[in-house]
């Protein structure tokens, strides 16, 4: 039996809300899926109609093969294992405690636990890394540590199936990665099926084996994150616009730049090799329109230039900058306030952007010194935009002073 | 530290004969302990002493004593369920609709024709518990259409309140002698427990908090939520029917028994945990409804012997008891 969890034309939801229809998919032994899907798609829905806790409105759930509504409430819990998001709390109970509950379906009516018992609860704490944790009360563990020790408790029921409903919610990036990891290690080593919603896309690109796609009423299987991105996926699914991008090579979500005020300053960044990449960002959450070049259409800069919405003056891969493209590039300098230079690695290619700084030197531009090894160059970068900005501001001013009648 | 748990409960239960023999020797006529063996060894006769032990003393010991032990459990399932550290039968509304059934038995002679007096013991009993599982069936059937917890608590006070104004218009209604009866019901006291009364009501006690044992199990499991505990194996529907109908059933043996007693229902499970270091119900049942039962005899006692011979309501002395124990609890240690 290679296929764990099953379900053919599933109808999910609430006695008066069908919520999805027709889900008809499978999960095979050891695959992790993540299930992606804006707010109130139905991930929850679908995901507790496939643990048990909801009945189906229509359709068949199987796991391993057996029809999940013919089984006694133990017997699933056999069978699946479930991790919500809740943030619990569980006065005066310690961790081992805890992780000893998954065992209810196994022991008798005065829960008390046999030797394999123990031994299978020892297993699951060292498989998450709570073990240490184990004498420790429940309340006073972080909100990761948390959810470690409630996934050693479903791992204690030795499910086949882990179901996981926003698992990683309330947690840190850090200890996000790091259940997403322990989750894909599971999978893998102990053969167990995972299905697990995760908010976080970026993330979940990272981790997927297979994604779940829930979206208007009914579900889409892609058998890999790639070709769920590469089919335009993420944008159609969470609908991005002028102020989000989704950017496909480097898996990310950018925000655009989208300033209207004229307070701010046009930036030209001369930049390339993954210098840019964070002077970008920094200057677009300042809110400068910026441009950049010449990149390369291979750069790292490039992929997220465009992401955050960025004119990017560029050159083909591993061509050198043709003439034509220096020219637009000195065009997009000359309309910009303000040039940095983020002192990029300079080889034969690109050769040319040296040549581009002296040329903004010449015309009298400010031309913005950055070395992103540096420890402080963002406050020097910072300070050293608020200085152009007043004396760019001050040239207005004094351009202006020149027709009195326009100053009164 | 589980086994610290098991020897403290151990060491409780091992005290229970001293304090039963202690509550049947104390009060306003004087029986010594060697006599009190005697009156027990031989069995009632006519004699005054014989006659307070066996007509008196005993039925309405043994009656705090299974009612001390019944709300201290029903109290613990319900705060569990609830997931409320305040829940109790009071606040369900249960002890409400019991006293709304027996007003309405003692003052309109509603027994169904089934009694012949209103002051049959036994209508009282059925008009309790037709009370208490009154307020039960709509506590229970709020609880299936939403799973929201404080709509469900407020649903009780609601009619609590409501079954209280019921309750208050018949009051006004009727004769002056039945509303002494009933105010003396609503007092609460073990004072009127009569073997007749006790015997069916031990039945009910007994019986539930043995089974309320099993209850502990997925008990613990919910103490995670009822999603949790479903995945885990927990038959939900099961567990909650049996929980209502066994707190029911006790609430109800208890306010046939003595009226409403209040206090215990909450205070002891809370003392319980902080005695014992744990939500494990496996240990927590068994000691409540030890520490419930000495508190509740305890409580009698002092009752009966403070400004002998007028009798004060017990519900005052275990308010009186219990607010400053807990309040020292949680002075002197933080949290729940």
């Amino acid at each position: 039996m290679d296929t764990s969890l099953e379900s053919k034309d599933l109808a999910a939801g609430y006695a008066n809300l069908k919520v999805l229809d027709k889900v008809t998919l499978g999960i095979k032994r050891g695959e992790l899926v993540v299930v992606l899907g804006p707010n109130a798609a139905g991930k929850s829905t679908l995901l507790k109609t496939l643990a048990g806790l909801l009945w189906p409105l229509g359709g068949v759930v199987y796991i391993d093969g057996i029809e999940l509504t013919g089984l006694r409430p133990t017997e699933i819990a056999k069978r699946v294992g479930l991790l919500l998001t809740d943030r619990l709390r569980m006065s005066r109970m310690t961790a081992m405690e805890v992780v000893s509950m998954g065992r209810y379906p196994y022991t008798g009516p005065l829960a008390r636990l046999s030797e394999r018992d123990r031994l299978v609860v020892r297993e699951c704490m060292m498989l998450t890394g709570t073990l240490e944790l184990s004498e420790r009360p429940f309340d006073e563990l972080s909100d990761g540590q948390k959810q470690k020790v409630m996934l050693a408790r479903a791992l204690a029921q030795e499910p086949r199936v882990l179901i996981l409903d926003e698992p990683t919610t309330h947690l840190d990036p850090r200890n996000r990665v790091e259940v997403c990891l322990l989750l894909k290690r599971i999978t893998e080593t102990k053969g167990i099926s995972a299905i697990a919603s995760l908010h976080d896309v970026e993330l979940a690109l990272r981790i997927a084996d297979k994604l779940l796609v829930v979206s208007s009423g009914s579900v889409a299987l892609y058998e890999s994150p790639e070709e769920f991105v590469y089919a335009g996926g993420v944008g159609d699914l969470y609908g991005f616009n002028r102020y989000l991008s989704f950017d496909e090579r480097t898996m990310t979500i950018e925000v655009r730049a989208n300033s209207q005020d004229d307070d701010k300053l046009a930036v030209f960044v001369i930049a390339g090799g993954g210098t840019g990449a964070l002077v970008y960002r920094a200057l677009v959450r300042q809110g400068h329109r910026v441009s950049t070049g010449i990149l390369h259409s291979n750069d790292v800069d490039y992929s997220v230039a465009r992401g955050l919405g960025i004119e990017v003056i560029s050159e083909k891969p591993f061509e050198e900058i043709k003439p034509e493209t220096f020219a637009s590039g000195k065009e997009a300098l000359m309309n910009a306030d303000v040039v940095v230079y983020t002192n990029p690695p300079l080889g034969t290619i690109n050769a040319l952007n040296s040549e581009l700084v002296r040329f903004a030197h010449s015309s009298g531009k400010t031309v913005i010194n950055v070395d992103v090894n540096r420890k402080f160059w963002i406050q020097e970068l910072l300070r050293s935009m608020s200085e152009a900005s007043t004396s760019v501001k001050r040239n207005h001013l004094i351009r202006r002073s020149l027709y009195p009648g326009l100053v009164y | 530290m589980s086994s610290n748990r098991l020897t403290v409960t151990i060491v409780l239960a091992g005290i229970q004969p001293l304090v039963i023999i202690w509550a049947l020797v104390m009060g306003s006529v004087d029986v010594t302990l060697g006599q009190l063996l005697e009156i027990l060894r031989v069995g009632p006769t006519g004699d005054i002493a014989s006659r307070v032990v066996w007509e008196i003393r005993l039925p309405r010991t043994l009656g705090a004593w299974l009612g001390g032990c019944s709300l201290a459990i029903a109290g613990i399932m319900l705060q569990v369920y609830f997931r409320n550290p305040l829940a109790d039968p009071y606040i369900l509304g249960i002890s409400a609709g019991s006293s709304l059934m027996v007003a309405l038995v003692i003052f309109g002679g509603f027994t169904l024709g089934i009694m012949t007096s209103p002051y049959d013991p036994y209508a009282l009993f059925m008009g309790s518990l037709a009370g208490a599982l009154m307020a039960s069936v709509l506590i229970v059937s709020i609880s299936i259409v939403t799973n929201r917890h404080t709509v469900i608590l407020l649903a009780g006070l609601l009619f609590s309140y409501l079954a209280y104004s019921i309750t208050t218009i018949v009051q006004y209604l009727v004769d002056i002698e039945r509303f002494r009866a009933y105010v003396f019901w609503m007092f609460g006291s073990f004072g009127g427990v009569k073997w007749s009364l006790l015997i069916p009501a031990s039945i009910a006690m007994i019986a539930a908090s043995l089974l309320s044992i099993a209850l502990a199990k997925p008990l613990n499991a919910l103490l995670m939520g009822e999603d949790y505990a479903r995945s885990m194996g927990v038959n939900i529907r099961v567990t909650r029917i049996s929980l209502i109908l066994f707190s029911s059933l006790m609430a109800s043996s208890v306010t046939l028994l003595a009226g409403p007693v209040g206090f215990i229902g909450i205070a002891v499970p809370y003392v319980s945990r902080s005695i014992l270091r744990t939500s494990d119900n496996r240990y927590l049942i068994p000691f409540s409804a030890l520490a419930g039962s000495t508190i509740t005899v305890s409580a009698d006692v002092l009752a009966r012997t403070v400004i002998s011979p007028v009798e004060l309501p017990i519900s005052a002395i275990t308010a009186m008891i219990g607010v400053p124990l807990i309040i020292a609890l949680l002075l002197k240690e933080r949290g729940i």
